[in-house]
């Protein structure tokens, strides 16, 4: 066990070193000179070849990734932004906080109408109740989010002289303004995401119910089934968690558009603009910070998962 | 050991909506892809729906020329957010072009790029999946360390981030959602090639000499096909949606192309206040063309999976 | 003195109707003006070319001169020169300005600069800090050198005769007074903390991408304004949150100036009573540019043919219900005093500028060569406002039906703003330019060889005569003829091809009262005299 939990972690080193390596090599091929830009459009330094040097760039590549790397790995130093000039990490932790919490409730929206509909729709398979269920979540699941964002931002402004959108409040400073601006959004975003947890949740279910003893037990009455509902409930969890873990992803980048239309300031945004302004320390960093964070999230899933199912051996 | 391998990849085989670990379909039995079109139509009224709303957006994309009166670049600033008339049965959009015929040549769009990136990631993904699951090993190992690295970025930034550097086209957008669609469920193809090797009549046949190629294409490819399969189908539905979120942040198929995503997403929010149908009615046949292969995807998914055969 | 001569030069109202009416009432003091715009980049007036910067620096800093605001102002284009810190200027040679600076006008009291007087120092110090960093710079290329004879009089030393010099310092977007200690003590301005000037406002706090607060400047050298205690900025990117937040009324602007689409402006008024909406004619250009020193629009036939392919009637009376000026460029419509009189154009010139006639432009590429057209990319940026994703369009189609096939190529900003913006495309690109106040930027700018807004890489010696001459003619009544004698020159080179420019409807939550839209960037005089009448 303890061998395979060591298994895991060293692989995650060569998956974080590609992530490195892919994001860097990205942004050096991008079109346009930052360089360039800096100088004849900001004036950040008197001539190009100063700019230049002073951010570093007249260095190999390699050097510059080692630099980059190096820094990270031995100071904890992300790196400043060329443009702000301001430390990386501070920008990502004041704002990650925003992007965390609509994660979090756009995953609990998704999961309460995913498991919710997904419960009804293998218990009552093939009834009306599944059907309808399954048509509802795969339609929502079908709407594109940042339309319905834009609709849910315009149509009660026309119509009710009433919108959505107001002005970010931390959760430590007020919860109960914060969750009134953060839960549309997480409403909008979460209703869209629920589609594959219900179908998750279906085919797990069914997958249970289909077992010789549990029809048995499920067949003999109402007190049954509740314990056979949380007994499959309890396993068709992990692949939904699973689920999850593999989106996470998703949620951050989603959160660009998200975030743009309901003005939440959180990571996506500063990611977007940084890209824009081909600001590459913020680029790098950032894609590092969230991919270790993907990276360790599935991980502790694996591992969870590896926990919770018996059945699993390990090398 | 089959329990191994599968405590390091219980993400994806688990994870994606129509990954279904496949059991070797065995000589013998009918072919299966002639055995599900009628318990499709027995057993999947859902799919059924799915399907013909699929059959009715191959019509409107190939017959777009014949059902509509008017182009698709057909200009007439004039008639411009006229709402729906019996001459313009959506209204006009921001040029005084027939919305309608627009959204019928958008379907031309969406599946050109849906097809084309599907059928592109699917190849890729057999070709990544399958390669990693059969040679094993060192191969495996930093295969799925790419596969990895790509999965932790977040998805639509590295779209852009590619997208900005080659330029947004018809072709090369294509090309960039067929990667990652590739990509991602390489996983998924891996998960059903292991459960394949580890079958002892793989092995038997590398004892009587077979060649690798002769093992894949004979016994492994076919195994993995409805896997492969049911991918393609669910991932449709997420290669339009993409495509129309690439849109809306400006790098979606350029005009004056019409794709659903473009339309929704350019001029229907610019003009979301006046003319709602703008992006009110791309978005509709957006949502049903999604919704469509959704649901075909599923009941394919469901006749295909062994699993779920026997059961209900 | 220059002021007063440009003053005179100044000629009739745009506003195209509804004139307000007469402010009768008192201004009254107090309450807070909201408004929703996007972020400005950065916050040193010095280290940005954002005009979203520069709005925002002018709540908080002054000039040595100023634009007039509000009352003051005749038109929405009145570039007449105000004293600002400066209390007046001369010319004492046509190659030498001596200002005298306003005494005890205070910088906003914060650490380090804690309220103390702005001297002759601050002003030497500013704009030789522009000079050296601003993308700007440029615009004081002709200074030879700034001197301090004593604690109020800034003497500027030109190079050579320099029309353009006051209205270069009165705009926002150049040359901010700034305090030298802040940038001792932090670095630069870009920091809410180093925001230190003697604007009419001071900035009270900032939380990044969350919303901007400005309130009164207590010690502002004009007694009595601004008339409101704060202005708030709520941080919104997206322009249909922007509406949602101003249709429903929690914000008193939907954009820093009020700018409205024509579109969004009649939709309005039909359905806000409680918003009031002013169609305004602003300065603002629309163009095609080409790369004139490559083929094939190095033919001035292609050029011309690119001209009368632009159905500008139609996309007046479609995109603009018929509101917008047709005549648009090389001068912009809003400045009326430097524009020539259409009727003096020869119309068989005029007709590249405004004429369309698809017949004559096939006529023209077959005699260049190219009787099958042919084929050319635009680049662009989908992102600016509407109606600019309609433009784009609307040009590749009105290009197709005389055989120019023109490809879209949209461009992700950063790239746009690196490349295509500074003329570094291949073939063609569409898009706006940048609104300056000055004359020169619009001629000179525009046309003169190695300046970056020479988009379309204009190299042409004897229109550079003309440009360099209006340049160094301080008669504004000469300078104008010299100007009068570019716009006959340009009529029929269609270096660029210019588009219908159509009026914004200001628009703003009713109970504001003393909002005058100004053609000069800048946001703080505008708030200064407004006020809120609840």
């Amino acid at each position: 066990m303890r061998q395979y939990v060591l298994r895991r972690f060293a692989l995650a080193v060569p998956t974080l070193f590609l992530v490195s390596v892919i994001v860097f090599v990205m942004m050096r091929l991008m079109p346009g000179d930052v360089v360039l830009r800096m100088v004849e459009g900001q004036a950040y330094a008197p001539t190009i070849e100063a700019m230049r040097k002073d951010l570093g760039l007249d260095r190999p590549a390699y050097v510059q990734y080692a630099d980059w790397i190096g820094r990270i790995l031995t100071r904890g130093d992300f790196g400043r932004s060329y443009w702000t000039r301001q430390p990386i990490w501070d920008e990502f932790a004041r704002r990650f906080p925003v992007t965390l919490e609509l994660a979090i409730l756009t995953i609990l929206v998704s999961v309460v109408i995913g498991v919710a509909v997904g419960v009804v729709s293998a218990v009552r398979q093939d009834g009306a109740a599944d059907y309808v269920g399954r048509v509802l979540a795969i339609l929502a699941l079908s709407v594109p989010y940042f339309g319905l964002a834009v609709v849910v931002v315009v149509v009660p402004a026309i119509l009710f002289r009433w919108t959505p959108v107001w002005t970010y409040v931390p959760f430590t400073e007020n919860p109960l303004a914060n969750l009134k601006i953060m839960i549309v959004p997480a409403l909008v975003f979460g209703v869209t995401r629920a589609g594959p947890i219900m179908r998750i949740m279906r085919s797990a279910l069914l997958d249970v119910l289909r077992q010789e003893y549990i029809r048995t037990a499920w067949s003999k009455g109402l007190p049954e089934r509740g314990i056979v509902l949380r007994h499959a409930l309890k396993n068709a969890m992990i692949p939904v968690i699973s689920l999850i873990g593999l989106q996470m992803p998703l949620y951050i980048g989603g959160s660009v558009i998200m975030e743009t239309i309901f003005r939440l300031p959180g990571v996506g945004l500063f990611f977007f603009e940084a890209l824009t302004r081909m600001d590459y320390p913020v680029v790098q960093s950032v894609n590092l910070i969230v991919a270790t964070m993907v990276v360790g999230f599935n991980l502790a899933i694996d591992l969870s998962y590896a926990f919770l199912d018996p059945r699993i051996r390990y090398r | 050991m089959p329990s191994s391998t599968r405590a390091s990849d219980t993400g994806s085989a688990l994870a994606l909506p129509g990954a279904a670990p496949a059991t070797p379909v065995r000589a013998g039995t009918r072919a299966w892809y002639l055995d599900i079109w009628p318990q499709l139509i027995r057993r999947k009224p859902l799919g059924v729906v799915g399907g013909v709303i699929v059959l009715i957006m191959l019509a409107a994309a190939l017959g777009a020329e014949m059902l509509s009166p008017y182009g698709f670049a057909e200009t007439s600033l004039r008639e411009r957010l006229q709402p729906a008339s019996a001459a313009h049965w959506l209204g006009t959009d921001h040029l005084g072009r027939d919305l309608l015929t627009r959204i019928l040549y958008g379907a031309r769009i969406s599946l050109y790029v849906g097809f084309g990136a599907v059928a592109l990631g699917a190849v890729l993904a057999t070709i990544i999946g399958v390669g990693s699951a059969y040679f094993g090993g060192r191969v495996d190992l930093w295969a799925q360390r790419g596969v990895d690295a790509w999965m932790a970025f977040p998805g639509l930034l590295l779209l852009m981030t590619i997208l900005s550097l080659l330029g947004p086209s018809v072709l090369n957008i294509t090309l960039v959602l067929g990667l990652a669609f590739g990509i991602q469920n390489s996983r998924v193809v891996r998960g059903a090639a292991l459960i394949i090797k580890e079958q002892t009549y793989v092995e038997g046949a590398l004892a009587l000499g077979s060649t690798h190629l002769h093992i894949t294409a004979a016994h492994i490819l076919p195994n993995v096909l409805p896997t492969i399969i049911v991918v393609a189908t669910t991932g449709l539905s997420t290669v339009i949606l993409t495509e129309a979120s690439l849109s809306f942040l400006g790098l979606g198929v350029p005009p004056p192309y019409p794709t659903w995503g473009g339309m929704l997403s350019l001029a229907g929010l610019d003009h979301m206040y006046q003319a709602p149908w703008l992006a009110i009615y791309p978005a509709a046949a957006l949502s049903l063309a999604v919704f469509g292969f959704n649901m075909l995807g599923d009941a394919l998914r469901d006749l295909l999976d062994p699993r779920l055969r026997g059961g209900g | 003195m220059i002021g007063s001569l440009v003053l005179a030069a100044c000629a009739t109202l745009v506003m195209l109707s509804l004139t307000p009416p007469a402010e009768a009432q008192q201004p009254k003091r107090g309450g807070t003006i909201r408004i929703a715009d996007r972020e400005a980049p950065n916050l040193d007036p010095h280290l940005s070319i954002s005009f979203l910067t520069h709005s925002w620096a002018s709540m908080a800093y002054s000039q040595l001169v100023r634009f007039p605001h509000g009352p003051e102002q005749k038109h929405t284009a009145d570039f007449s020169i105000l004293p600002d810190l400066a209390e007046k200027w001369e010319y004492s040679s046509p190659t030498t300005v001596v200002f005298t600076l306003r005494r005890g006008v205070k910088f906003h009291n914060k650490p380090p600069v804690n309220g103390r007087e702005v001297t002759s120092a601050d002003v030497k110090y500013s704009l030789e800090r522009f000079r050296a960093k601003s993308g700007f710079r440029s615009r004081l290329d002709q200074v030879q050198s700034i001197e301090t004879p004593d604690r109020y009089t800034v003497r500027i030393n030109l190079k050579e005769p320099f029309a353009p010099l006051l209205n270069h310092l009165a705009s926002p977007a150049f040359t901010a007074i700034l305090p030298k200690e802040v940038e001792e003590q932090f670095g630069d301005f870009n920091r809410p903390e180093a925001v230190i000037g003697t604007g009419p406002f001071m900035l009270k706090s900032y939380q990044k991408g969350v919303r901007v607060v400005w309130e009164r400047n207590p010690d502002y050298y004009v007694k009595g304004l601004p008339y409101v205690d704060s202005v708030e900025l709520e941080i919104t990117p997206d322009g249909n949150a922007r509406l949602s937040l101003f249709r429903a009324g929690k914000v008193d602007f939907g954009h820093m100036w009020g700018y409205e689409s024509v579109e969004e402006g009649k939709s309005l008024q039909k359905s806000n009573p409680e918003i009031s909406v002013t169609p305004t004619q602003i300065i603002g250009m629309g163009v095609i540019y080409m790369r004139t020193d490559q083929p094939p629009f190095n033919d001035v036939r292609v050029r011309r043919a690119v001209a009368l392919a632009i159905d500008r009637k139609t996309w007046n009376d479609g995109l603009y219900a018929g509101e917008a000026c047709i005549d648009s460029g090389p001068v912009p419509c809003a400045m009326k005093e430097w524009k020539i009189d259409p009727a003096k154009l020869d119309p068989a010139k005029a007709r590249y500028l405004t004429g369309y006639d698809p017949a004559e432009a096939r006529k023209l590429l077959a005699e260049a060569g190219h009787p099958g057209g042919f084929t050319t990319p635009a680049f662009h940026w989908p992102g600016y406002a509407p109606p600019w994703r309609s433009i784009y369009e609307l040009a590749a189609d009105n290009l197709s039906k005389i055989g120019i096939q023109v490809e879209l190529k949209p461009e992700e900003y950063g790239k746009y703003i690196s490349t295509t913006y500074l003329g570094k495309f291949e073939k063609m690109a569409i898009g706006p330019i940048t609104p300056f106040t000055e004359i020169d930027d619009w001629l000179y700018g525009t046309h003169f060889p190695e300046q970056p807004n020479n988009r379309s890489h204009v190299a042409d010696a004897e229109l550079n005569k003309l440009l360099v001459a209006q340049r160094r003619e301080l008669d504004p009544k000469k300078r104008k003829e010299i100007i009068d004698d570019i716009q006959r020159y340009l009529a029929d080179k269609a270096y660029y091809v210019y588009f219908p420019n159509g009026p914004q409807y200001i628009s703003h939550a009713r109970h504001i009262k003393g909002f005058k839209h100004h053609d000069g960037y800048g946001m703080g005089l505008k708030y200064m005299y407004s006020w809120i009448d609840r």
